[in-house]
Formats: structure tokens, sequence, C-alpha cells
């Protein structure tokens, strides 16, 4: 495929995210519940993700391809006439049937749900310490190759890619070839800052604007990773699912102690002369 | 006011007059508190019962050691003191309150990488439900290859190998650990929010699935209630099998299908010995925590 001529500006980039989470997501951008699971539907969204991810030559791990096949055994099956006695020729383990992805999904999202309320376990002992050593935690260990895109997740910004992809086919611009040598990473890093620079927050799909064809678009996209992987720019969502701010990362200000209102009020309800003041309920 | 000189019922400054909505155990001596508070001071870990119990004067129990670990947090808190004893992972510690973290945590780096990732959090929480649970049914459940989250847990010994399964190929098993309570700030696994509530919004969203396709999502509910009984009957040094404890265990397969033959030991943290589960008839394992 011609697309490859650029396969120089990979950006590496760690994903986590599992196949089951890009269903999660698929679904609750849906806005249908996982137990009304459309096959079908999901299925070609769940591919085109798949091609996205290969477009900007994401490594894709084999559990997302062993999902591709899986939902696509299920598509065939929701299409075909059903067959007598099919049933008996079920394997033991792997999804089999809609009703074994549902339930799948399910389980995943209730130990996702039960992860988050670990996190706040986590939030809430990290704030208080012990007397001696502190815990002696290292860093998680994270890699170069991750990035951290705030409260977004890989998806949302895949999305917002395919957004723009999908407005600029309309755009006679679009199809215009170009050389892989004509488009270099740097200038679109350098564009991104310059429209930054104007402007102290834009719009994702701002950023595209200025030139629609195909392959700059893609390049524009990789440029823009490259610069949350460098903590350049930041992401941000007002709300799930809606349109994503792109703002320059301000330095890192010195911490200051936040706010003096206490966690623990019972200890100081009746107190006098707090030093932060009286508290009030 | 009364005469202190006279006042027959005056105490020496040390002791406890002002404390009477609290019961004074009649074997605390007036000074037991006073070494209490100074041997949580000076250890840099948490200090278990048992041992508080073995150098205390009047060797008292559990409660007796509870009742003057709150007669401590009781004056602490009266006299404005930053720090108060908490009982976690089995013990007790001392730690600030909550309200001074702004300023000491500046004493203190600390990173946002610090903190567990979603993957990690996602393995942990399987596996403090699901426990012993091997690395391949984690990975099931998620959907993807663990490794990186499992090995993260590993070091920071949040988790431990716990035995190995009869299942093909024996792959090892796995189960949380004394570090994985004081990391939460749980005491005790049971203190973890039931899977249930979790649950709960898995249930909702069944009401209108058609009933036969509910009843095999309901027995995987069930399962899961099975699962944390087994746990807490594990915990309690007792054996799975022991039809009293949980009638539950027969109908749960998914624990029931780990006959587990070498139980690795995981390090005790000095904490109280629970009577050795050998590792006979069906399912019978002994989980330390």
């Amino acid at each position: 495929m011609k697309y490859r001529e650029y396969r120089e500006y990979e950006v590496k980039l760690d994903v986590f995210e599992g196949p089951l989470d890009l269903l999660l997501y698929l679904v609750m951008k849906a806005e249908v519940d996982i137990i009304n699971l459309p096959v079908a539907q999901i299925t070609a969204q769940y591919l085109e993700y798949l091609d996205l991810m290969r477009e900007i030559n994401i490594n894709i791990a084999a559990d997302y391809l062993h999902m591709a096949a899986t939902l696509t055994y299920l598509k065939a099956r929701e299409l075909l006439p059903p067959v007598e006695g099919e049933n008996l020729a079920q394997p033991e383990e792997g999804i089999y049937n809609r009703e074994e992805l549902i339930r799948q999904l399910l389980e995943y999202q209730k130990f996702k749900q039960a992860a988050g309320a670990f996190k706040n376990f986590e939030a809430e002992q990290i704030h208080l310490f012990k007397r001696g050593a502190p815990d002696s935690i290292e860093t998680d260990g994270a890699g170069d190759d991750s990035v951290d895109f705030g409260t977004l997740s890989l998806f949302d910004i895949l999305s917002a890619f395919k957004r723009v992809l999908e407005r600029a086919k309309n755009e006679d611009e679009y199809r215009h070839t170009v050389l892989a040598d004509n488009v270099k990473i740097d200038d679109r890093i350098e564009h991104v800052f310059s429209v930054l620079t104007d402007r102290t927050e834009v719009r994702f799909e701002d950023l595209f604007t200025d030139d629609l064809r195909k392959m700059v678009i893609v390049v524009t996209f990789m440029a823009i990773l490259e610069l949350v992987k460098m903590q350049e720019i930041v992401f941000r969502q007002e709300e799930r699912f809606g349109p994503i701010i792109v703002t320059r990362r301000p330095p890192s200000p010195a911490k200051e102690p936040e706010t003096n209102s206490p966690l623990d009020p019972l200890s100081y309800k009746k107190e006098r002369g707090n030093p932060k003041g009286e508290v009030s309920y | 006011m009364s005469d202190s000189e006279t006042d027959p019922a005056e105490q020496p400054a040390d002791t406890l007059a002002d404390e009477e909505e609290l019961e004074q155990p009649k074997d605390a001596a007036p000074d037991a508190l006073r070494i209490l508070e100074s041997l949580l001071f000076a250890s840099e870990e948490l200090l278990t019962t048992a041992r508080l119990k073995t150098i205390l004067p009047g060797n008292p129990d559990a409660r007796a050691i509870n009742g003057m670990v709150e007669r401590i947090n009781c004056q602490l808190q009266k006299e404005r003191h930053p720090f108060e004893i908490v009982e976690i992972g089995g013990g007790y510690q001392f730690k600030t309150i909550a309200y001074y973290h702004p300023w000491v945590r500046q004493i203190f780096q600390e990173k946002a990488a610090r903190r567990l990732s979603i993957q990690a959090l996602e393995c942990l929480s399987i596996i403090s439900y699901r426990q012993p649970i091997s690395k391949a049914e984690i990975e099931a459940i998620r959907g993807v290859i663990s490794d990186g989250a499992m090995k993260t847990l590993l070091e920071k010994r949040l988790i431990t190998v716990t035995g190995r399964s009869e299942k093909v190929g024996r792959p090892l098993l796995y189960g949380t650990t004394p570090e994985f309570l004081r990391y939460f700030g749980l005491n005790k696994i049971s203190d973890l929010p039931k899977i249930e509530e979790f649950e709960a919004l898995v249930r909702q969203k069944m009401e209108n699935m058609p009933l036969d396709e509910l009843k095999d999502v309901k027995e995987q509910a069930t399962l899961d209630a099975a699962d944390e009984a087994a746990i807490e009957a594990a915990a309690s040094g007792k054996k799975i099998n022991d039809g009293k404890e949980t009638q539950a265990t027969e109908s749960a397969p998914a624990r029931s299908d780990h006959e587990i033959v070498e139980v690795n030991q995981p390090s005790d943290s000095g904490g109280g010995t629970n009577p050795d589960a050998s590792s006979e008839g069906e399912a019978t394992f002994e989980m330390k925590l």
C-alpha cells in the first residue's frame, strides 16, 4: 500500500488499552447497553478503528486481531440462518456466541469499576503519611513510549482523527498526492506550535485546516502524538465524546499547598484558634 | 472549683481521670498506654496485635489493645496532635491526619508516577476478588496480555505466588499480600467493597435480558458471592471445603477447579499464624494474608 512510504514517521506508542476497552468504548459511544450489543454495527466500527491504528503505524497487539476475528464470526452467525444441532459444536473456550461476548464485557466492566474504586483508596492512602520511612514505591515503570492523554483515552483521540479524515474526504485537496519527502513531521510540529501561539487553545480539528491532503493529515496527527509524548501539549474534553481542546502544556508550577479546607472536619469542629480560620458547614 | 491540694479525687497528671466515658480495663497499668505509644512511635513498620501482646505489661489481648489505642487516639485528638494511630494490614501504626497533607507531602517528592497504572489496578482488582487465580485467567477477563502489570505488582509485593493449579500446564496462582492491604488502607480482605456493589451496575443492565440468558449470567453473579465466601473462609485459615462455613462452595466450580498441590508460603509478616491447612482433598489451600 502506497502509504507505507512514510513508515519512517512511525510514532511509537505504548497501547495499554485492549480490545475489550475498545468494545466498551464503542458501546458507550453508541449509547446502547452492553446487553443490547449490536454486533454488526460494533464490528464495523471496531474494524474501522483497527484500520486507523494501522494508518498511523500504531503497534496492534494480537489480541485486537483475535477479537476482530471473533466479532466477524459472530456477525456472520447473525446473518446466516441457524443450523439444526449447531449448538452441539461449541468450543470449550473463547467467545462462541453473542451472549458469551456480552458476559465477558459485563464482567470486565465490573472489574474496571472495582479498579476505579481501588484507585480512590490508593489516592486516599498516598495522602496519609506513615511514621517512618516513606513507602519506597518506585515509578510505575512507564516506558518512554507511554503517552498521557489526560482524562481521554487513545480511542477518543482516534475518534477525533477519524472525524477529521471524514470531513476532509469531501474536499478535492484530500486526494492530491504528495511525495513522502515533502511532508516532514518537524514541519507539522512547527505548524501545530504556530497555531497554538496565535490562540492559547484550539479545537483538535483546527490543527488540520491548513492542508487537507490525506498524507499531510496523517503526518500532522503523528506530529500531535509526538508533542503529547514530549509533554508539550495537553488534551481536554469538556464532556465525554465532545470536542477535544488542545493547549500548550504550561511549565510545571511550584507546588503550593492545596486549599486549606480540612479534610477531616470532625476533628476540628470545636477547635478554637484554628490558624486556618473558622470552619463552616 | 475544687481545691487541688486537698481534693481526694485528684489524680496525678499522667493518669486518665478525665477519660470517664471510656471503660478502663482492670488489667491495664497506668503507663501501659505510654509504653504502647512509644512502641508505635519507635517502630518503622506496623506492629501486629500479637507482637504488642508479648511486649506490653499484662499481655493484653487484641480487644484490650484496641481499647488502649482508642484511648490514645482520644488524647491525641484532644491535644490537637496532627497524627493518630490507625489499624491497617493487621497491625497498628502512626499516621498523619489528612488535614496536614498539603504541608507534609512537600517533604516527600510526590510524583504522579508513584501511583499504579490502570492496567495494574485492573489486574489487582481481579486478583483480590478471585484469588487464587492464574495469569491466564486474569488475561482472559481483561482480554489483553498482562505481563507488565503483573511484573509491577509482584515487584511492589502487592501480589505473590500462592501455589500452583492442577490444571494442564500447572500454572502459577496469585493472591494478594499484607502489603496490598496496607497500600490501600485496608485491615483485612473483607474490608474491600463487596463485589456485589459493582455487580449491581451489571444487574441493572440485565433487567431487559430474556430469561434463559439471564439464568446464565445470574449463575456467574452467584459465583462471585461464592468466590468471596471462599476467600473469607481461606483468609481465616479454615479449609474451603468446610461445609459449615460456606454452603456455596459446592457450586463454585471456578474455585474448586484449582486443586492446589504445592503451596508456597509467603514470608510471614509477623502476624498470627494460621493453622496449617494442608493440601489434601479438593480445593483446600492456605492463604496467608
